[in-house]
């Protein structure tokens, strides 16, 4: 043990400066501070590298100079002739490791979470994730840096290892490996976690056969037969590790589904050319196109919103052929339009909305399907009955958080933090920079913390006075969203708040003021299933229509 | 007992053998000067010893233990210089003291400073910013402070000048007793310094063992012959013990007598009579140099 720390004591002592400066980058990453840097460093390429790139890069030349400060490659290393045993060197390097990358970012991870209210379990997932994804990048760098004698030849095997991995993906396309998530593989976060683990635990066992032997080229031989085993176990073997992924996942199901909610189709229908995309039967880049036709959902429940998570269309066409068309779930179609939000959120609050009618929303256009060039000069003109087999849920609001609208307000629950920046008037409306931070982890599959939760950044935003009984509703918004200690995850909303209205529904003449804005309060709802459901529409005299040259533009969903 | 043996020891680089089924042993309490010319294999030999290299065949033994499972145990009681080593040269002199320290519980810290004022040493420069000659006292300080039973010494005077190379050997030779290694292994192939040193000597070339025995038996058994008569000549079959047969001139007759004895000069004397024989002792060097050219001429076959 006194070995142990003896070394470290003397690599901290010569890499104290590039050790200092990757607990600066973790510190600063962890507690988000980097946010106020990125204006004054020029936008998201001064984020990209301030936040992620220079601590990878500091990292990876720091995991490599403390290997390589007592080498196992060669035959001219000091301490190979003194008494250091290379389990505690290797242990040394490695405590070092995990004391410069893992411990400052836990340390403030763990003071952030328990200040957020976030339950034990929680905090330990967060640290379980954090720490591995961390360790991971430094043990891969430390296997590197053993394996070599110089930064530069680590450097050019990093490279090397990365071209070959990308000439590997070139050559064989679709191995799910490469992009698990679009192979519609289940489990693909287990999966991921399986090779993250896999890769870890190889890791390791290299870097340990590598110190007690330094017989390089017998390890490389290892690694050889190592990177086919962890590759197989984690995509073919079964596993059984419970993680969740990251992202947006879809409600699976919801109680209460409202029974007359209608799906109206109106032709005619449009042709897109939407891009490219890599055809995975062939593995070559195809250009695709979209098939769009305007849609609206009627009869929603008052207070309520209909969402469409996935769609699938078959066409009989009159010749008697049906074709049927890949499943559409990247939909990016709502019936949720800023008048809907507003009815939905004001009667929630128990206040007049402006627009009360639902069924004057306008229809907007929905993608039914993508298909190759080659398909649409097949399919073009060609006529048949649709029928359309859509997958919707429907969207309640429910009041969650009040806070004042001022700088410094701050509100906590159980690993959720709303916090308010700025609050001032910008061209004519108020905008409230608002930051919203989640304690998540992988390991965590239920409940608020997991990271995939189906509702997150699906919130309602609403200024009320009080004092004058009148209330503005957010018109506009941008986000900016990341996770930059893997398990934080950090969201920075810039709400702008539009006209003013009474509590009973009639406009307010003038701009929000700052004096309006000092009596008013921020409230924040949050979206709660309100029942999921399925719909099949049919559509006579459905015509694919002949390729268009100029894209239509296609609606966004104001939440992104 | 035996500080260092080898049984059938071999190394090779590819296809190119450098060390060539080697055996050896070197008792404790001896001074092993291990010579031989650039590429001979001295170095890989030390470093099989040390487990910085692993054999492809044979076996070596350190104090004892065999040469691959050596720890760090083993390596308290082994001190290790050489020429090209890395040092930590960030650090300085006295960094790399306080650093070596804890690793040796027979560190003296006495004997350290002693040292370091002997080999004049400034404590508080880095390293690297060192000469080359200062940089190998201070890994000889590193290695001596801790009183190493064995001391394996890796070309420690090459490209040092012949102050600092003095120095050097006076820092091992002025020693004393207790502060001294029991036993020492030094590869060179410059014979003039080690001679001074060295009570065992072997003769390494193309990765094989020429000669090895104790510097004073080395020095007994070998002279430089001339033999000065009319028309002398050497006989067609070469008696035992020559070596580098040489006639300037029809009159003169010079050779090397590798197994000189007492018997040898009155044996010349019957063989030319009426011949002057004179008859010179070498120094190691000279004899080193007879080797080296032997093993040269024969291919790298022939053992002297």
């Amino acid at each position: 043990m006194s070995i142990v720390l003896h070394i470290i004591r003397k690599d901290l002592r010569h890499y104290w400066f590039l050790a200092a400066l990757s607990v600066a980058f973790s510190l600063l990453a962890t507690l988000g501070w980097y946010w106020a840097f990125i204006p004054a460093l020029g936008g998201m390429t001064s984020s990209l590298f301030v936040g992620q790139i220079s601590p990878m890069i500091v990292e990876f030349i720091l995991s490599v100079a403390i290997v390589q400060a007592d080498p196992t490659v060669g035959d001219k290393a000091f301490w190979r002739t003194r008494p250091i045993p290379p389990g505690a060197l290797l242990t040394a390097k490695l405590a070092f490791l995990f004391g410069v990358f893992a411990v400052p970012s836990l340390l403030v991870n763990i003071y952030l979470a328990s200040s957020m209210d976030a339950s034990l379990p929680v905090l330990a997932g967060m640290v379980i994730e954090s720490t591995g994804m961390i360790m991971a990048e430094a043990l891969v760098a430390a296997f590197i840096g053993s394996m070599t004698s110089s930064l530069i030849q680590a450097a050019a095997a990093l490279l090397g290892a990365n071209v070959a991995a990308v000439v590997f993906a070139v050559m064989k396309p679709d191995l799910p490996i490469f992009a698990p998530w679009r192979f519609d593989i289940p489990d693909h976060a287990p999966r991921m976690a399986a090779l993250g683990l896999y890769s870890g635990i190889a890791a390791v066992l290299l870097l340990y056969h590598q110190f007690m032997t330094r017989r390089t080229a017998r390890t490389l031989v290892i690694l050889g037969a190592l990177i086919p085993a962890v590759l197989f176990s984690g995509t073919m073997l079964p596993v059984s590790i419970r993680v969740a992924p990251r992202g947006e996942a879809a409600i699976v199901s919801a109680p209460e589904p409202s029974p007359g909610v209608q799906v109206m189709l109106f032709p005619p229908s449009q042709l897109w050319t939407s891009g490219y995309e890599r055809d995975p039967s062939t593995g070559r880049t195809i250009r695709t196109h979209t098939v769009a036709i305007n849609a609206a959902v009627r009869s929603v429940p008052e207070g309520r919103i209909v969402q469409l998570d996935s769609l699938s269309s078959r066409v009989l066409f009159e010749n008697g052929e049906q074709g049927v068309f890949p499943v559409n779930s990247r939909v990016f179609w709502n019936h949720w339009t800023q008048q809907a939000q507003a009815s939905s959120i004001c009667r929630r609050l128990g206040l007049t909305p402006p627009t009360l009618d639902a069924e004057k929303v306008r229809p907007s256009w929905l993608r039914l399907f993508s298909f190759s060039n080659e398909m649409a000069r097949k399919y073009s003109g060609r006529r048949g009955t649709l029928s359309v087999a859509l997958n919707l849920h429907e969207l309640a609001f429910r009041e969650d958080i009040r806070l004042p609208a001022k700088p410094g307000a701050t509100w906590v629950r159980e690993g959720q933090m709303w916090s308010v920046g700025k609050v001032g008037i910008v061209d004519g409306g108020a905008v409230a920079e608002l930051r919203h931070l989640r304690i998540t982890s992988m390991l965590i599959t239920e409940g608020e913390a997991r990271p995939d939760p189906w509702n997150n950044n699906k919130h309602g935003f609403v200024l009320l006075n009080r004092k004058r009984g009148e209330f503005a509703l957010s018109a506009d918004r941008w986000n900016s969203q990341d996770t930059p200690i893997w398990a934080m995850e950090i969201n920075l909303k810039h709400i702008k708040f539009g006209d003013r209205w009474q509590a009973g529904g009639i406009p307010v003449k003038g701009p929000i003021d700052d004096a309006w804005l000092a009596d008013a309060e921020l409230i924040i709802l949050s979206a709660e299933p309100a029942g999921t459901l399925e719909k099949t529409v049919v559509l006579q005299n459905f015509e694919i229509p002949m390729a268009e040259d100029k894209p239509v533009q296609d609606p966004a969903p104001f939440w992104q | 007992m035996n500080a260092i043996e080898c049984e059938k020891l071999s190394r090779s680089f590819g296809r190119v053998p450098a060390v060539r089924e080697l055996t050896l042993a070197v008792p404790e309490g001896s001074f092993f000067a291990l010579l031989g010319p650039n590429g001979a294999g001295k170095s890989t030999l030390l470093k099989l010893l040390l487990n910085l290299l692993h054999p492809t065949g044979g076996v070596s033994r350190v104090l004892g233990h065999e040469s691959t499972r050596l720890t760090a145990s083993e390596f308290r009681r082994i001190g290790y210089v050489a020429d090209g080593q890395d040092l930590p040269d960030w650090m300085t002199v006295a960094q790399l003291m306080e650093f070596c320290r804890p690793l040796y519980p027979t560190w003296d810290r006495a004997l350290a400073l002693r040292l370091q004022t002997m080999f004049d040493l400034p404590g508080d420069r880095p390293i690297k910013k060192l000469s080359r000659g200062m940089r190998m006292k201070a890994a000889l300080l590193s290695s001596l402070a801790f009183r190493p039973e064995l001391m394996v010494l890796d070309e420690p005077f090459g490209g040092l000048d012949p102050l600092v190379r003095d120095e050097f050997i006076q820092g091992l030779l002025e020693l004393p007793g207790d502060d001294r290694p029991r036993t020492f292994i030094v590869s060179s192939h410059d014979i003039d310094e080690v001679e001074r040193l060295a009570d065992d000597v072997g003769f390494l070339a193309g990765g094989r063992l020429l000669v090895h025995e104790s510097a004073d038996s080395m020095r007994g058994r070998f002279r430089t012959v001339e033999i000065v008569g009319s028309r002398v000549a050497a006989p067609a079959a070469r008696p035992a013990g020559w070596l580098e047969v040489r006639q300037p001139s029809e009159n003169v007759l010079q050779l090397v007598h590798g197994a000189f004895s007492p018997a040898t000069e009155s044996e010349l004397g019957g063989m030319f009579p009426g011949a002057t024989v004179s008859l010179q002792a070498m120094t190691l060097s000279e004899i080193f140099l007879v080797l080296a050219r032997q093993h040269r001429g024969d291919g790298g076959k022939e053992a002297a």
